[in-house]
């Protein structure tokens, strides 16, 4: 038996992966990163650069091969520049007539700081500081409040020109009177130090490399890759089966958000499962024992009458009756431990009376299946007792379908029930695929999917076992 | 009696007795709702979860509520004023304006001191100064996420390029720490838009004279937030607020309650005067009963518990048993609730309270201005399918058949609740004469011919080329599935053919950011009182791809009549003649070129418990919290009288399901 079960946990390792290429595909191939991006953006009109960073920060772009081709020209230039003698600023003016994206606002593009710090080992922060240490660039408040100075003497420069030319000076020139720092005269290029060879830092370049809103959104946006199918699936099945399930879309913890609503689901669907098992297997043995008869048949009409009911219905029924007029039970609520449950009794009544029709319906074929067998007739004729034929026997067999249908139910039970969860106020999880379907919240479906996956696959291996246990007959090899 | 019958007995009588245990203990645990005697509770519940308690980032109502509780930004409303003024929150008085309007300048209270928590030194909340109002607006401006950027894009002096600057470079940083210190950096930067000029004044500069400026200081996006939390929390800030409100959040159980309680350290301030010129309208109640709060300490309840019930039932019924404070009215509930526009007599009899006032929601169809068909380039003809349209639409009877009488026939584009609102005047398109809309068309040269019930226009004398519009309908709800089928109707009406589109929302708003629908059924909520936020909306300049000004009406006349009037302050009795003046004159050339067919206003229905204070109902100002209280003990009083467990139905249900499974046990019994 411990081979067929180590057999079967390793069947699925490729069932897993097979479900995760799947829903990989699904997820992806259908709804591709970028049109999620600018969905979930969607309401303020997202722009080409939102959605990069959007696809940027949830790892689904990365550098792409114009982007590479970009940095690879800088380097090119500064290389040359250091031996030509040119000055960071001679090359920057290269770049951008060439119309290359600098990504950073240090100047130094984002992808070089981090090479760069990973090659010396350090965080790109690290890197940062120390450099500013060693006077290579400037962090400090002095060098932005400089670099501001330099702009702004820029500014008047270019209305003084404006002014030469006989156009009225704007009113602005007014208004900045006050800021006697703007009289400072302009940084030279000269007084910028480069930490690579010829590569400017200082705070504040970006504007001076993209000059317009629109320029730099392009030069942004056009430094990544759409994406990378083969690293997006990597990535995606790599993060699963290291547990790494992110962050919903509020920014809450994938795990965070199960743990919270784990318990209230499993403490209204545990009992409610148990209670509605227990009673419609009870029915279902009289309405099978007396085949044929009015009980037989009156037990058929009751449970058609409630499968007919509507869940949704009868959930408003009761609760307005039950709950509102009567008051024997609270309208809705949920608390901590065994509490919970002066809150829980009417949605687990309902849910057994609402599953009720369709579970006596179903037993009672799977006992008639039995008792129709030759083993039973043999039985009877040796005169064994009707008790000891029912429980000893038919009901020993019939536990073989019953395992088969509990693992595909219990499985699902820990994701609660949406319509009971909404209309009781019960802090479940029921309502979060749903939500995580309609927010398009990947992070959280494709946990639930892999986590439902991983329940899935154990509860069928455990049916097969308990089949071996059951049933004799059945031989695990 | 064989041995094995005696086993089946058991069991049939297992059933009836579990069946009646079950009822009777479920008959005890009833109403056991903890009623918080002797302390002031306020009990409201919420459809969903806040998004996030980051005031920088969500602006979704349910949070900005919530945020205000813990939050405080420099303005906010008055809580008596109608029309809605802007009065001193965080600063110490109104602003002083100068340099034309660009700069203002604004001195701070000085008793204001951030919430006790671990992030302070010795947990002890630090006072309020300059520094953290500069700090707070670079935040909000180096934040990638923030869904409120447009109150800021492009009226600050060089806070968009600070915005570039931030966004680049935090841009693709995943790690904390890291972000943090980049942030950190960024912060140290000084920034035009705001700086300090001393411990407690703070000197914003804007890009161009912006006289609605106050209105966008009371917005959560400009909370006041302390430097030390947001760096000791991280992203985790979002469910740890740390402010100076007057609430500080005690408990946020996901999906369940969010339970504020108050802030000790909150600033002094009591229950304002009711103001000697107070009318009870709009909502408002009459003054008697606002007078027992005055002078009292804000805020006035001990506790806040935010209930997160999604089901519109049951909120309902909660609210009907007395576990929830206030409620509105579902549409399933309302004929139970209203009848002849007042409360039922059941509903009195509980003490329900019914508050009825004006939302500033305006819901129109937006024509495209660049449709080659019905825009500008269709010239004389395009002008009177335009208008006959408008004529077509019986407003009232959309707001009596579809809303419960829940709203207002848009006789302007300005609210009732705003200063500028003229009852004397009717925008000529927003009434209803579908004969005077065919009469347009006819006399635009348009053939028209009934085909049954229905009227048909076509351009030409052969009946070829048909009248039609199409319109998009926003969202795929059954209210707009309602709307849309109301539009159809409404174009047949002046022989239009009408096709109403009904689209998921994101979609729906992608084309009109694109321009490429013909005509759209627009909403609008306003977002400060001032005219200026909804004749924006038809501003020359927001007439582009993602501008708001969605059927692309570009008028020089009324664009120079807008920059006009945008400058005007609402609140100063001699500008407002003026502005009213201009308000007008804008509805008249909009009359000529009819870019617009307005439809109707919301009404909101709220209902209250007696056991409320009487609160001022306000769409602009969420920080009204503070000013809500419930007396718990006459709340416990009255849910004890409404207690009632008639007997009867619970006998009756036992008694039929007993008599039930007797019969059938019997049955079994027989048939052994």
């Amino acid at each position: 038996m411990w081979n067929y079960v180590i057999r079967r946990l390793l069947y699925a390792f490729p069932t897993l992966l097979g479900v995760l290429f799947l829903t990989f595909v699904i997820f992806f191939a259908l709804n591709p990163p970028k049109k999620r991006a600018a969905q979930i953006i969607g309401g303020k009109g997202a722009t080409e650069l939102q959605i990069m960073q959007w696809l940027a920060d949830n790892d689904f772009a990365e550098l792409s091969e114009s982007g590479h081709k970009k940095i690879d020209r800088r380097k090119q230039l500064t290389d040359e520049a250091a031996t030509n003698g040119k000055t960071p600023i001679d090359v920057l003016k290269q770049l951008q007539s060439e119309n290359i994206a600098i990504r950073s606002a240090t100047g130094t593009s984002k992808d070089e700081i981090a090479a760069k710090a990973k090659a010396e080992g350090k965080s790109q922060l690290e890197l940062l500081v120390a450099w500013h240490n060693a006077g290579l660039i400037d962090l400090t408040l002095a060098a932005a409040e400089k670099d501001t100075a330099r702009k702004e003497a820029q500014k008047k420069k270019e209305e003084a020109e404006k002014a030469a030319k006989g156009e009225q000076p704007e009113k602005e020139g007014a208004d900045k009177k006050d800021d006697a720092a703007a009289a400072e005269p302009a940084a030279k290029p000269a007084d910028f130090t480069d930490p690579f060879a010829g590569t400017e830092i200082a705070w504040g370049e970006a504007d001076f490399i993209a000059e317009s809103t629109s320029d730099w959104e392009v030069l942004l946006a056009s430094d990544y890759a759409e994406y990378n199918w083969g690293r997006l699936l990597w990535n995606y099945v790599t993060d699963l089966l290291t547990f790494n399930f992110g962050e919903t879309n509020e920014k809450r913890p994938v795990t965070e958000v199960l743990g919270s609503g784990f318990w209230p689901s499993l403490k209204l669907m545990i009992p409610a499962f148990l209670i509605a098992e227990f009673f419609s297997l009870f029915f279902a043995m009289f309405a099978a024992l007396y085949r044929g008869t009015k009980i037989d048949r009156t037990l058929v009409i009751a449970s058609v009458l409630l499968m007919s009911i509507s869940p949704v219905a009868m959930i408003m029924f009761l609760q307005k009756f039950f709950a509102s007029d009567w008051q024997y039970f609270p309208i809705s609520g949920y608390a901590e431990g065994f509490a919970a449950y002066q809150y829980l009794i009417l949605p687990i009544f309902i849910y057994v009376v609402v599953s009720l029709g369709d579970r006596v319906r179903f037993n009672r074929i799977l006992i008639l299946d039995e008792v129709g067998q030759d083993y039973v007739r043999t039985a009877r004729a040796k005169g064994v007792g009707q008790n000891t034929i029912l429980f000893k026997h038919v009901l020993r067999n019939v536990l073989i379908p019953l395992i088969t249908r509990w693992a595909v139910i219990i499985p699902n039970l820990y994701l609660g029930s949406l319509l009971l969860e909404s209309f009781f106020g019960v802090p479940g999880l029921g309502d979060l695929t749903l939500k995580g379907v309609l927010n398009l919240d990947l992070n959280l479906v494709k946990t639930l999917v892999f986590i439902g996956t991983i329940i899935y696959i154990l509860a069928t291996l455990l049916a097969d076992v308990l089949y071996a246990i059951v049933d004799p007959r059945v031989k695990l090899s | 009696m064989h041995t094995s019958a005696r086993w089946r007995h058991a069991l049939m009588s297992l059933f009836p007795m579990l069946l009646a245990c079950f009822l009777s203990v479920s008959g005890c645990s009833g109403g056991d709702v903890d009623l918080h005697v002797g302390k002031n509770v306020v009990i409201y519940s919420e459809p969903s979860d806040p998004k996030s308690l980051d005031p920088h980032r969500a602006g979704d109502v349910v949070s900005s509520r919530n945020v205000s509780n813990a939050y405080e930004m420099l303005y906010e409303y008055d809580y008596f004023a109608r029309p809605q003024k802007v009065v001193p929150g965080l600063a110490a008085d109104l602003p002083e304006v100068s340099e034309g309007g660009r700069v203002y300048t604004i001195k701070l209270r000085k008793d204001v001191y951030f919430q006790d928590d671990p992030c302070f030194p010795n947990g002890k909340g630090r006072q309020m100064t300059a520094d953290d109002v500069v700090y707070s607006l670079k935040r909000f401006a180096g934040l990638p996420d923030t869904t409120g950027w447009w109150t800021a894009d492009g009226k600050f002096e060089g806070l968009n390029e600070f915005r570039e600057l931030a966004l680049g470079v935090t841009a693709g940083v995943k790690d904390e720490v890291e972000w943090i210190a980049l942030q950190r950096e960024l912060m140290n930067r000084p920034l035009a838009a705001v700086r300090k000029i001393d411990d407690f004044t703070v000197q914003y500069r804007l890009a161009e004279p912006f006289p609605q400026f106050t209105y966008v200081l009371t917005m959560s996006y400009y909370a006041v937030m302390a430097r030390e939390a947001v760096e000791y929390y991280g992203k985790r800030i979002q469910f740890n607020p740390v402010g100076t409100g007057p609430f500080r959040l005690k408990d946020w159980n996901f999906n369940f309650e969010v339970v504020w309680e108050r802030n000790p350290n909150f600033r002094k301030q009591v229950y304002p005067e009711i103001p000697k010129d107070f009318e009870a309208v709009d909502g408002l109640s009459p003054r008697e009963s606002y007078q027992p709060f005055v002078g009292k300490t804000l805020p006035l309840a001990d506790e806040v518990r935010v209930k997160i019930i999604k089901e519109s039932q049951t909120a309902w019924l909660n609210f009907l048993a007395g576990n929830i404070d206030f409620s509105g009215i579902g549409s399933d509930e309302f004929t139970a609730v209203i009848q002849n526009e007042d409360l039922t007599d059941d509903m009195r009899r509980k003490g329900i309270i019914l508050k009825k006032y004006q939302r500033p929601i305006i819901e129109y169809i937006a024509f495209n201005m660049n449709d080659k068909k019905i825009g500008a380039e269709g010239g004389e003809k395009a002008k009177a399918i335009r208008k006959a349209f408008s004529c077509g639409m019986d407003r009232q009877r959309y707001i009596n058949d579809f809303l419960n009488g829940r709203g207002t026939v848009a006789t302007m584009l300005v609210p009732p609740s705003f200063p500028e609102f003229d009852g004397d005047y009717t925008y000529k398109w927003s009434q209803f004469d579908p004969e005077a809309g065919r009469k347009i068309l006819t006399d635009a040269g348009f053939t028209l011919v009934k085909e049954g019930d229905i009227w048909q226009a076509y351009y030409d004398k052969e009946k070829k080329e048909k009248v039609q519009l199409t319109v998009l309908c926003r969202g795929t709800s059954t209210q707009s599935k309602d709307m849309a089928a109301f539009l159809n109707d409404s174009g047949r009406r002046v022989g239009i053919e009408t096709n109403a589109q009904t689209m998921q929302f994101p979609e729906f708003l992608q084309r009109q950011h694109e321009g490429t629908g013909q005509s759209y059924n627009a909403g609008w909520v306003m977002d400060y009182p001032d005219a200026e936020n909804i004749m924006g909306l038809l501003f020359g300049k927001n007439a582009v791809d993602h501008g708001v000004n969605s059927s692309r009406y570009k008028n020089p006349k009324f664009d120079e009549l807008f920059n006009k009037m945008k400058l005007l302050n609402p609140n100063d009795p001699e500008e407002l003649v003026e502005k009213r003046k201009l308000v007008l004159e804008m509805h008249k050339i909009l009359e000529d070129d009819c870019p617009w067919a307005t439809i109707y206003f919301q009404k909101q229905y709220r209902l209250n418990h007696e056991w409320n204070a009487p609160n001022a109902p306000n769409d602009f100002f969420y920080g009204d919290v503070k000013y809500f209280a419930s007396d718990s003990a006459m709340r416990a009083q009255r849910v004890a009288e409404w207690q009632e467990r008639p007997l009867l139905p619970g006998i009756l249900l036992v008694g039929f399901l007993a008599l039930a499974s007797g019969l059938f046990f019997f049955k079994v019994y027989r048939q052994e």
